[in-house]
């Protein structure tokens, strides 16, 4: 498929109000489509046995820097717009991680192929948590939440005696943003997938309050790309699920979590307006924001 | 309860993954072969493969940034380009500079550079000789979408000019952030692209001679492309369009900006995708963000960065008011206040207190200010529509505070002039050049804070610079007996944190309990209300009033594209749903219901809106103002692009307990009192007086 097929497929699904189709991750992978090779008329057309091609290097591929999709109901779910510099860390972005205690961490970012969408995406040493705000779907649609996960030491597959890779590798739940109360907990798949990405993914009921992510990293440092929460119209809408109940360890974390954003939430210019100006060459080079 | 449409929040149009095989390489750089092995661009000017890199350190850098080289040259097979690339790991306080060498022409460029890893904010600047007079040019690095499956992403600026007859030096300037071990570069690359532009002179930000490519600013014809990220190409360029779009329509506003400002944003976010060049794309965008019309709401892009200052220099504030000594020069205009210089320092082209600002190019000062919404990037505004003193406070003040609109998009102004002697203002208005205001060196900029004047005899803030910014100032009233025992506070933060005891809450929660023990009377003046946190507000409410669920903050925004309630019984169902998880809760048991309480208010926003909406109605308070505060009732979501090109969307909305829902309401105040232009000649601060003289009246009994 060449570029303008690749595109106009996805420009007709978008004129349908499709929008999930233009959204890796939303139940397919995405693909890196290889490089064309050159066509076979560039063959001498002797009669002799042809060299074997020298294997490709890499690919390339254009990605959309901002995220998508356009209607996922985390506001940075590809992890596009919330990596900053680390004195902005804590900020009212997207994503933002934490540490046990509640305080905030720097969230580190990968980048390009290595990601599993966009251009950029999260990377979490183990322990580290992770609070990533949402909203809820309109009508109390009922939602699908997904997000994709690859330890940092898998090149680029995990280790084979490993039974079941993705097992472990996070704790992570969708939750009422103002009570922390857990609504849906995201189980993974069985398996990666082909470039070694495991997926965890819920189904859960509509809701009147806004939906946040949670996630505790596990043992192992993290890539975390291409989260999702959308609306499900095609999910049955059933009785709201039993409360669920994380082990007390994590509901303690959950707590210190939510006081840190609750009592920071910003309501006006979270510092003074002027604390410092730029000396130096920060004054002669430009603004200070990178 | 109003319901909006899955399918509206939905723009038309998205594209996830292109594979770039196979396409025309013409719009970008270096190119792939088939193997995806990177090759030099033909024609490139300028190609830095960092094998030995010529790097160097500004002069004037920070000692710790000078001890060491930041970088490190690493060939282990996993370059983009030849066998090397350059990983850069500098403390947050230092950047990395390359230098490269083009050739003695005027030309333009469009640079290129691929990076993996962590993140980074990357810029190409071009340094004149000292002896042209021409400002250092940055050209923001931003991506263009393309990346590799070896993690290889492409930064590119818009095309810049140089002229290389005066020998400038032009060199990558490299900051990383968010990586583990460092940030990888390779193949640096300029290429030659559009025309060259030299710099000119211009008046005022609407000057013709600018061009469509070019915003004039201090003066200055700016080339705005330097500050944006490139013009994606298509079908990309619609597909990003449609992502922003997506993030406003999911998560913007509450009832009143949704129903009466989004519509507005909605018309520019559509033309983006008709743009052609990359600044009117972002500019497109950038006014959209600025039409949802929120004191929140801001799209920020470093457009003008390092212009040249100014000589020039209009060292004065403006304030809202009544111009009783002038209207027979010049009639007050029927929609907008008259305004006032509040307070001036040295340099203020010869206007003092109580002078009168009439017109800004031919308009009203306000109506001038408000028609920048489609060029002035740090464009501010109050979320009620019927709250302007935020654009009053920014015509002046430095420019480093978010002031100086007049200095900075001016030609001209209009003042009538006073006479504090006569007690009489000239009968003719005198129209200045901005261009022409003289050059004054020496003595502090004073910032702009609404505040004529201070009242705390000794413990007042400066005079001088009228920075309070962070701090509170507190003590006896001036000009009031101990009898009296009336006290005041000075502050314009509600940053409280969550810590009971911080410098905020810690402030207020003692100051409120010696108030209560000791003084007969307080005036809270809070005249620059920056906001701050929930906690602030809540604490001085407790001064004042028994305890009481006020209000439920729903914010960020509940659910995705939420119009609002649209019945003040659904917004009593919504109160009631949020209140035990997400209350506004004012006032305590152990207020003091006998002493008055002054609460003066002009400029006043966010936690400074919520302050005195809880206050408001308690029985000993009174709240003196020239109007109402800024209705920016919810917090914000932050989305952090690239070179400096970020978002701010205000999300959510606050419903009372009797169902109303507050964005865009200011509060108004219980006194409505304008500065008066005879007060103001005469160095009397006229709201400072009504609040004094209604605390004198009501003051608490021993």
């Amino acid at each position: 498929m060449n570029r303008r097929d690749l595109g106009s497929t996805r420009l007709a699904a978008f004129a349908l109000g499709l929008s999930a189709v233009a959204a890796p991750g939303c139940g397919s992978e995405e693909r890196l489509s290889p490089v064309d090779r050159p066509s076979s008329s560039n063959s001498s057309g002797g009669g002799g046995a042809e060299p074997e091609p020298e294997p490709a290097v890499r690919q390339v591929f254009v990605r959309n820097p901002i995220g998508l999709p356009i209607d996922n109901l985390l506001a940075d779910g590809d992890f596009e717009l919330s990596i900053v510099p680390e004195a902005e860390a804590g900020g009212q972005y997207g994503w933002i991680a934490l540490r046990g205690n509640g305080g905030t961490a720097p969230l580190l970012a990968e980048t390009g192929g290595l990601c599993r969408s966009g251009l950029r995406c999260g990377r979490l040493p183990a322990g580290r948590i992770l609070f990533g705000r949402g909203t809820a779907a309109p009508h109390e649609l009922p939602h699908k939440a997904s997000i994709w996960l690859k330890p940092v030491s898998w090149q680029p597959r995990p280790p084979a005696e490993l039974a079941e890779p993705c097992e472990s590798l996070a704790d992570v739940y969708v939750l009422a943003c103002d009570s922390f109360s857990v609504v849906g907990v995201l189980r993974p798949a069985a398996l990666p997938s082909a470039d070694g990405w495991c997926e965890l993914r819920a189904e859960l009921a509509g809701s009147t309050r806004a939906l946040c992510m949670y996630a505790e990293i596990g043992e192992q440092e993290l890539l975390l790309d291409n989260a999702t929460l959308l609306a499900a119209p095609e999910l049955a809408s059933g009785p709201l699920p039993a409360p669920i109940t994380p082990p007390t360890p994590t509901t303690e974390r959950m707590r210190l979590v939510r006081e840190q954003i609750r009592a920071r939430m910003p309501l006006g210019s979270p510092k003074p307006l002027v604390t410092a100006m730029p000396r130096g060459p920060e004054a002669r080079e430009g603004g200070l924001l990178d | 309860m109003s319901r909006s449409t899955l399918g509206r929040w939905i723009p038309a149009v998205g594209v996830a993954t292109l594979a770039l095989a196979g396409s025309p390489a013409a719009a970008w750089a270096g190119a792939f072969d088939e193997r995806g092995v990177f090759r030099v661009s033909a024609d490139a000017a300028a190609f830095e493969a960092f094998v030995a890199p010529t790097y160097f350190v500004p002069d004037d850098a920070e000692e710790s940034c000078t001890l060491k080289t930041f970088h490190e040259i690493i060939d282990d097979g996993t370059a983009l380009e030849g066998a090397t690339y350059a990983r850069v790991d500098a403390p947050s306080a230092c950047q990395v500079r390359f230098v490269v060498e083009l050739p003695p022409v005027q030309a333009s460029y469009r640079a290129t550079l691929w990076m993996r890893h962590g993140s980074a904010g990357a810029r190409v600047l071009v340094s004149y000789p000292a002896e042209s007079g021409i400002p250092l040019q940055p050209a923001r690095m931003a991506p263009t979408g393309r990346a590799t499956s070896d993690g290889w992403i492409e930064l590119a600026t818009n095309e810049f000019p140089v002229d290389g007859t005066l020998s400038p030096t032009v060199y990558l300037r490299f900051a990383d952030f968010a990586d583990a071990d460092g940030v990888d570069l390779d193949a640096f690359e300029l290429v030659p692209a559009g025309e060259f532009v030299a710099g000119e002179a211009c008046e005022g930000v609407r000057d013709p001679v600018c061009g469509p490519e070019r915003t004039c600013i201090s003066g200055q014809c700016v080339l705005g492309r330097l500050s944006v990220p490139p013009l994606p190409e298509p079908p990309l360029k619609q597909a990003m369009a449609a992502a922003l779009a997506g993030r406003i329509e999911v998560f913007y506003g509450g009832r009143k900006t949704r129903l009466e400002d989004l519509p507005v944003a909605r018309l520019s976010l559509a033309r983006m995708r008709s743009a052609q060049s990359a600044w009117a794309y972002w500019s497109d965008f950038g006014r959209a963000v600025r039409e949802l019309h929120d004191w929140h709401t801001s799209a920020s892009a470093p457009v003008g960065e390092s212009l040249a200052v100014t000589t020039a220099r209009l060292n004065a504030c403006f304030v809202e008011g009544d111009a009783d000594r002038s209207r027979g020069t010049w009639p007050s205009h029927p929609a907008y206040r008259d305004i006032l210089v509040s307070h001036v320092g040295n340099g203020s082209a010869g206007l003092a207190p109580g002078d009168r600002l009439v017109a800004v190019d031919g308009l009203h000062p306000l109506e001038w200010a408000r028609g920048l919404v489609d060029v002035q990037w740090g464009y501010h505004v109050a979320t009620d529509a019927s709250s302007f003193a935020d654009f009053a406070e920014a015509l002046g003040g430095p420019a480093w505070s978010g002031g100086a609109m007049l200095l900075r998009y001016a030609r001209e102004i209009t003042v009538v002039r006073c006479d504090a002697g006569t007690g009489t203002c000239s009968d003719v208005a005198e129209t200045l050049r901005i261009r022409d205001l003289p050059a004054v060196l020496g003595g502090p900029d004073v910032y702009c804070d609404n505040r004529p004047r201070y009242h705390l005899g000794d413990e007042s803030p400066s005079e001088a610079t009228h920075q309070v910014f962070y701090e509170i100032f507190d003590g006896p009233v001036a000009n009031t007996t101990p009898e009296e025992a009336i006290y005041g506070m000075v502050w314009d933060t509600l940053y409280g944190g969550g810590d009971p005891n911080g410098y905020v809450n810690g402030k207020i929660r003692t100051l409120s309990a010696f108030w209560k023990q000791n003084a007969r009377g307080v005036i809270l003046d809070h005249r620059a209300g920056n906001g701050g946190t929930l906690d602030a507000p809540e604490y001085m409410t407790q001064l004042v009033r028994p305890p009481f669920t006020l209000a439920a903050v729903r914010m960020p925004i509940e659910i995705a594209g939420f119009e609002g309630p649209s019945t003040p019984a659904e917004g009593v169902a919504l109160f009631e749903q949020s209140k035990a998880f997400s209350p506004y809760t004012v006032g305590a048991d152990d207020h003091d219901p006998e002493l008055p309480v002054a609460l003066i208010l002009h400029r006043d926003g966010s936690a400074s809106d919520y302050m005195p909406l809880g206050m408001k109605g308690a029985p000993k308070v009174r709240i003196f103002g020239p109007g109402p505060t800024a209705g920016a009732f919810s917090t914000f979501v932050q989305f952090a692009y690239w070179g400096g090109l970020r978002m701010q969307l205000a999300s959510g909305d606050t419903i009372t307990f009797d169902g109303q829902p507050w964005i865009g309401r200011g509060v108004m105040p219980d006194q409505v009192v304008q500065q008066r232009q005879s007060d103001l000649m005469v160095g009397v601060d006229t709201l400072h007086e009504a609040a004094l003289a209604w605390v004198r009246q009501e003051l608490k009994q021993p």
